[in-house]
């Protein structure tokens, strides 16, 4: 399928759609929720990007991994271009529908009312300090790759990060309204 | 469980972006997305093509230049080695300064008309028509000119300069040459060699009564040139001319060059020579020989060492050098020039012996150059 794809041959499209796509999705979503207006744009976008950069694929990484990359790489530029909209998460501010898994803080309510306060404070630090973190602690890319998607090297993205958490953490220590909804979480031995 | 409120809130965002829901479900838009590859796809083919092309023009290009440039430097090259015929060796190459019409160099078996200022590379061989001439500087000074039909080959043109004289007249102007540098102009039958000296050498047409019918002509303006020939060396000094028994050139046949084949071209004056002394022809029985100009040489080598050991304060041994001279040649060219030296040696230590030797000279030389001075030591009066 590689050697088809940089041989340009057009055979290969829905192959390559269809053994890709999902990689995309997932990385699409987890960014910027599942009913984001521009998903398909982003969607077919990071396919084609995938197509034109398929040379810098050397094998070094697992094809899902280098692919979700590229998605991301598509999404966060997205992002930035968006004038009236360019938050992260909009699915978790928005939607109502709570994953189930944070459904263990006890409350739907309380829960979605901590992550909106959260996501409040990384609107509020710096940019580029927010996606580190967003997209190293949260989204689970390994520091070259959150260097790729944000076009920085390396030791800049690592840089980010460590800001992005102290600066995070400073907030989060300063909410006196969200120190009671983190409070058994901030006891010692609590649960 | 943890005690780390980022620790907390992470581990909540995390479990908000969990759920992808499911990802695996082809899209309603399929189609269309395919689609789009496919363009993307074509897109990368054709680009691909066109820098498969361009790779190869590219080559292409860069192939024609380097034998574009291979074939430029060839020319270059052979342009240079053939109409100027200049090498850069390192040496000191000889210069065209005057090349009338009618010169030609022939090298690697191309003939070429000179330019100005080209430089003869060693192997070149270098021609004049019947009233050409061609003129050679070299950066020492020293200079040459080949006369009209004329036919000279640059044997060699390192620290040693060779020529080969195959017709004509050749004149040269030598420049005083460093210990490991020689200048040598060969003709068919002898080998010139100088040391810092004016001469010229002539082909003419031999003459069977002279020096073994020898074509080859030499008169040496200044300086001291050694001719080998027939297995002999002979020395000849500035004023001299080789072999003796030629008719020495009379100012007004200057320049007359006689060609191996016996044509005779039109007077130069650039070629010129006036030698500043001739010394008298010797006895015919003496000169008209190899052997006679073997012992002319000899005479020489006598009467300078004479000279020299003189003037380094060892009279006994000059005197020594006299007496040989004189015994051994008492007829000869140096013969009166060594009894006047003789004499004025031995006045110089003993008036009686002074007188004695002056005697001597005016028996042999009634009418001798040094009569007066020879008198008057007699005398006792000097």
């Amino acid at each position: 399928l590689l050697a088809a794809v940089r041989s340009g041959e057009p055979d290969a499209a829905a192959a390559l759609h269809d053994r890709l796509r999902p990689v995309v999705e997932r990385a699409i979503r987890r960014l910027l929720g599942r009913g984001d207006r521009d998903h398909e744009d982003l969607a077919q976008q990071a396919m084609i990007e995938i197509v034109t950069t398929i040379d810098r694929f050397r094998g070094d990484c697992p094809l899902d991994g280098w692919a979700s990359t590229v998605a991301a790489h598509v999404v966060y530029n997205h992002i930035r271009r968006r004038t009236t909209e360019r938050r992260i998460f909009e699915s978790v501010r928005l939607d109502d529908d709570v994953p189930a898994s944070t459904r263990s803080l006890g409350a739907d309510v309380s829960a979605r009312s901590v992550l909106r306060r959260v996501l409040a404070h990384l609107d509020a630090i710096d940019e580029a300090k927010s996606w580190a973190y967003l997209l190293h602690d949260v989204c689970g890319y390994d520091l070259r790759e959150v260097a790729e998607i944000t076009g920085v090297s390396v030791a800049a993205a690592q840089s980010r990060l460590v800001r992005g958490r102290r600066e995070l953490l400073e907030r989060l220590g300063a909410d006196a309204e969200l120190a009671p909804m983190l409070g058994n979480a901030n006891q010692p031995g609590g649960p | 469980v943890t005690t780390d409120p980022l620790d907390h809130v992470t581990r909540l965002l995390r479990d908000a972006v969990a759920d992808a829901g499911d990802v695996d479900a082809l899209p309603p838009s399929r189609d269309a997305a395919v689609s789009r590859i496919k363009d993307a796809l074509r897109a990368r083919a054709t680009a691909r093509r066109r820098r498969r092309v361009v790779t190869l023009l590219a080559v292409a290009a860069a192939v024609a230049a380097v034998v574009g440039g291979s074939v430029l430097a060839a020319r270059r090259t052979d342009r240079s080695d053939s109409s100027v015929a200049a090498v850069a060796t390192g040496h000191d190459l000889g210069r065209v300064v005057v090349a009338t019409e009618g010169v030609t160099a022939l090298r690697a078996g191309r003939t070429q008309s000179l330019g100005q200022d080209a430089r003869l590379a060693e192997g070149t061989e270098l021609r004049t028509a019947g009233t050409s001439e061609a003129h050679l500087d070299f950066d020492s000074g020293t200079r040459v000119t080949l006369g009209g039909g004329g036919r000279v080959r640059l044997v060699e043109q390192s620290q040693s300069k060779r020529f080969a004289l195959e017709a004509g007249s050749f004149f040269a102007k030598v420049s005083k040459l460093a210990v490991d540098e020689r200048f040598v102009v060969a003709t068919p039958d002898a080998e010139v060699e100088v040391r810092g000296t004016e001469f010229r050498v002539t082909i003419v047409a031999g003459d069977a009564a002279c020096a073994g019918g020898s074509p080859t002509r030499l008169e040496v303006s200044e300086g001291v040139v050694v001719v080998r020939h027939a297995g002999s060396e002979v020395r000849v000094v500035g004023g001299e001319r080789w072999p003796t028994c030629a008719p020495p050139f009379a100012p007004k046949q200057v320049g007359v060059v006689a060609t191996t084949s016996g044509s005779t071209a039109a007077p130069t004056e650039r070629i010129a020579m006036t030698p500043r002394r001739v010394l008298s022809t010797p006895p015919a029985s003496a000169s008209r020989s190899p052997e006679a100009s073997s012992r002319l040489a000899e005479q020489n080598d006598l009467f300078d060492e004479a000279m020299r050991l003189r003037r380094s304060g060892d009279l006994v041994g000059a005197e020594a050098r006299l007496d040989r001279l004189l015994a051994s040649y008492p007829t000869g060219p140096l013969a009166e020039s060594a009894a006047v030296e003789r004499m004025r040696l031995l006045a110089a230590s003993s008036r009686a012996r002074g007188a004695g030797a002056a005697r001597d000279y005016l028996r042999h030389h009634p009418e001798g150059f040094a009569r007066a001075e020879a008198e008057a030591m007699a005398a006792g009066t000097q």
